[in-house]
C-alpha cells in the first residue's frame, strides 16, 4: 500500500511541491508532476538530484516507510500536484546493496565534527596569530583564572604571564579537538557493546574495524607527540638549567609555570 | 525557527540581508562570521568568547539595538580560541531563549557555513545579479541541500528591472525576492538601523517586508514535514 501526501506553497511566482511517499514496505516507486509547467528538480552540481529524470521521480522508500521528495515549478498548485505512476516491492537485501552506494549518500555528514572534517576547519590559521597576544589576556583573564590554576589578580606583573597561559590554550587546533571527540565516541560505543569479540552484524563490524584503525591512528600520534615534546623539553631544559637571574623575563614566561617565577626572586621582571 | 542567511560570494549583502530579515522577524541576529565580523558589536561577551566557553550565549545577546543580536569578535586571538562546532549548541540556546534566530553566514564554503547551515531550519540564498556570484549561490545552494537547510528564499540584492529574476528562480530553483539597488540600504547600514526604522515608507524597507512574509510562510508550509 502506497500513499502520497503533499503540500504546495506558491511565493512570487514558483510554486514549491513537496510530497511524501509513505509505504508499508520497502518498495521502489515512480513520482510524476501533474502540474502544468516544467518541473525545476533539486540539482547538484547543475545536475538534477539523483533520480530525478524529466518530470518523474523514480527512489526507494526506505525501511522507516516514508520517502520525502520535493522540486520546484512555475505552474499554479492544483490537487494532485503529482501522482505515483509505479510501484516495485524490493527485497530486503537490495535494500542492503542500496545504502552502500554513492550515488544519494550525502557528502557532508550532518553532525558538526562531521561538517568541519568535510569542509574545513574555519579556525584561522596558528601562524596569524602572534604569540604574546596582550589583549588577548585582558579579553579572557577573569574567567580564566580559575581554570589554569594561576593566582587570580598576580597585579600587572601576573598579567603578562596569563597572556602566555592564554595563548598557549589556543593552539589545540578544533579539528584535533573535534577528532579526538569523534574517538572517544566511538570507543564509548564499543565498549558499550555486548560480546564485541563474536562476529555480529555489519555495522558492528565496521565500529570494531574503526576503532581498530583509531588505535593504530593514536598509536602513531601518540609517537609523534612524544618526540616533539621531547625536542620541547631540551629546548626548555636548556633555559631552566640555566642560573636564574640570567634568564630574560620573557623567557620565563614561555619556558616555567606561573608559580615557579613567582616565588623565583631573580627570576621575573618585577 | 532558525534562519541561515547564506550566499556563497562575499559582498553580496548577507549581512545587510540578515539584519533586515532579523528586524521584520523580530529574530535574534548571530553574527557566525569568525574571522570577519561586521555586524556591529560593542564591549562585552561575543560569540568568540561564547565559542571558546568563556561566556553564556543567551547572556551574550545585546537587546539594546533596533534588533537583537549577537556579535562576533574581531580579533585573530579570539577567532583562534573558538571551537567552532560549539557553534550549533550555542544557536539553539539562543533560540530555545527568544524562539527566533537569524544566522549570519559567512562568505565560502568553509566548516563555519556548513555549521550555520546544519543547525538552521532553513536558509535564505543572497545573491546578486553578476556571473561570479550566481555560481557561488549554486555551490552555497547544494551545501544548504547536503545539510537539509530547506531554500526558504533566494534574495536578488541591488537588483533592476532587467535583472534575470526567471533564470534565478530556474536555476536555484526557488523563490526569487528582489532588493532594489538604492542608496536608502547603504545609509540604513551604516546608521545601524534596519532599513524600515530609517525610510519605512522606501521600496527596500517594502521588499524585505515581503522577503520575510515569504520565509514566514515557508517555514510554516516546512514545520510540521521537517
Amino acid at each position: 500500500m502506497v500513499t502520497l501526501e503533499w503540500s504546495c506553497e506558491r511565493s512570487d511566482g514558483v510554486t514549491l511541491v513537496s510530497l511524501v511517499v509513505a509505504a508499508d514496505r520497502p518498495c521502489r516507486v515512480c513520482v510524476e508532476n501533474r502540474l502544468d509547467g516544467p518541473v525545476w528538480p533539486p540539482r547538484r552540481r547543475g545536475q538534477p538530484a539523483t533520480g530525478w529524470d524529466g518530470d518523474a521521480f523514480a527512489g526507494r522508500v526506505p525501511a522507516d516507510g516514508r520517502l520525502t521528495v520535493g522540486y520546484a515549478t512555475p505552474a499554479r498548485p492544483d490537487e494532485p500536484p503529482a501522482e505515483v505512476v509505479s510501484t516495485t516491492p524490493v527485497e530486503r537485501s537490495d535494500g542492503a546493496a542500496d545504502s552502500s552506494a554513492p550515488g544519494p549518500a550525502p557528502a557532508v555528514e550532518s553532525t558538526p565534527a562531521g561538517v568541519v572534517r568535510d569542509l574545513g576547519d574555519p579556525v584561522v590559521p596558528r601562524d596569524s596569530v602572534p604569540l604574546p597576544e596582550p589583549d588577548a589576556a585582558r579579553l579572557s583573564a577573569p574567567s580564566d583564572d580559575g581554570e589554569s590554576g594561576r593566582e587570580p589578580g598576580a597585579g600587572a606583573g601576573g598579567q603578562s604571564v596569563d597572556a602566555a597561559a592564554d595563548t598557549e590554550r589556543f593552539v589545540v587546533p578544533g579539528a584535533v579537538r573535534a577528532w579526538l571527540r569523534d574517538v572517544e565516541e566511538r570507543l564509548g560505543a564499543d565498549s558499550g557493546r555486548p560480546g564485541k569479540r563474536t562476529a555480529g552484524s555489519d555495522p558492528e563490524a565496521a565500529l570494531g574495524a574503526a576503532v581498530a584503525a583509531d588505535r593504530r591512528a593514536l598509536g602513531r600520534v601518540r609517537d609523534r607527540v612524544d618526540e616533539l615534546l621531547a625536542r620541547a623539553d631540551d629546548e626548555g631544559g636548556g633555559r631552566e638549567a640555566r642560573p636564574a637571574g640570567e634568564r630574560a623575563g620573557s623567557d620565563g614566561r614561555v619556558g616555567g609555570g606561573g608559580r615557579t617565577d613567582e616565588t623565583r626572586p631573580g627570576g621575573a621582571e618585577r | 525557527m532558525i534562519l541561515a542567511v547564506v550566499g556563497g560570494k562575499g559582498g553580496v549583502g548577507k549581512s545587510t540581508v540578515a539584519y533586515n530579515l532579523g528586524a521584520a522577524l523580530d529574530a535574534v541576529v548571530v553574527d557566525a562570521d569568525l574571522a570577519m565580523a561586521d555586524l556591529p558589536a560593542d564591549r562585552g561577551p561575543d560569540l568568540h568568547d561564547v565559542l571558546a566557553g568563556r561566556a553564556d550565549a543567551v547572556e551574550a545577546v545585546r537587546e539594546s539595538g533596533p534588533v537583537a543580536l549577537l556579535p562576533c569578535g574581531r580579533s585573530l586571538a579570539g577567532a583562534r580560541a573558538c571551537e567552532p562546532t560549539e557553534l550549533v549548541a550555542a544557536v539553539e540556546a539562543v533560540r530555545d531563549a527568544y524562539g527566533r534566530v537569524v544566522v549570519d553566514c559567512p562568505a565560502g564554503m568553509c566548516g563555519d557555513v556548513g555549521l550555520g547551515l546544519l543547525v538552521a531550519e532553513a536558509c535564505v540564498l543572497v545573491t546578486q545579479p553578476e556571473p561570479s556570484a550566481l555560481g557561488d549561490a549554486l555551490r552555497a545552494r547544494a551545501l544548504a541541500r547536503e545539510l537539509d537547510a530547506g531554500l526558504a528564499a533566494i534574495v536578488l540584492n541591488r537588483a533592476s528591472d532587467a535583472s534575470p529574476t526567471d533564470l534565478v528562480a530556474r536555476e536555484l530553483g526557488g523563490p526569487v525576492a528582489t532588493v532594489p539597488d538604492s542608496a536608502t540600504v547603504a545609509e540604513a547600514q551604516a546608521a545601524g538601523v534596519p532599513v524600515r526604522e530609517h525610510r519605512p515608507t522606501s521600496p527596500a524597507a517594502g521588499a524585505f517586508a515581503d522577503l520575510a512574509d515569504t520565509v514566514e510562510r515557508a517555514c510554516r508550509c516546512r514545520g510540521p514535514v521537517a
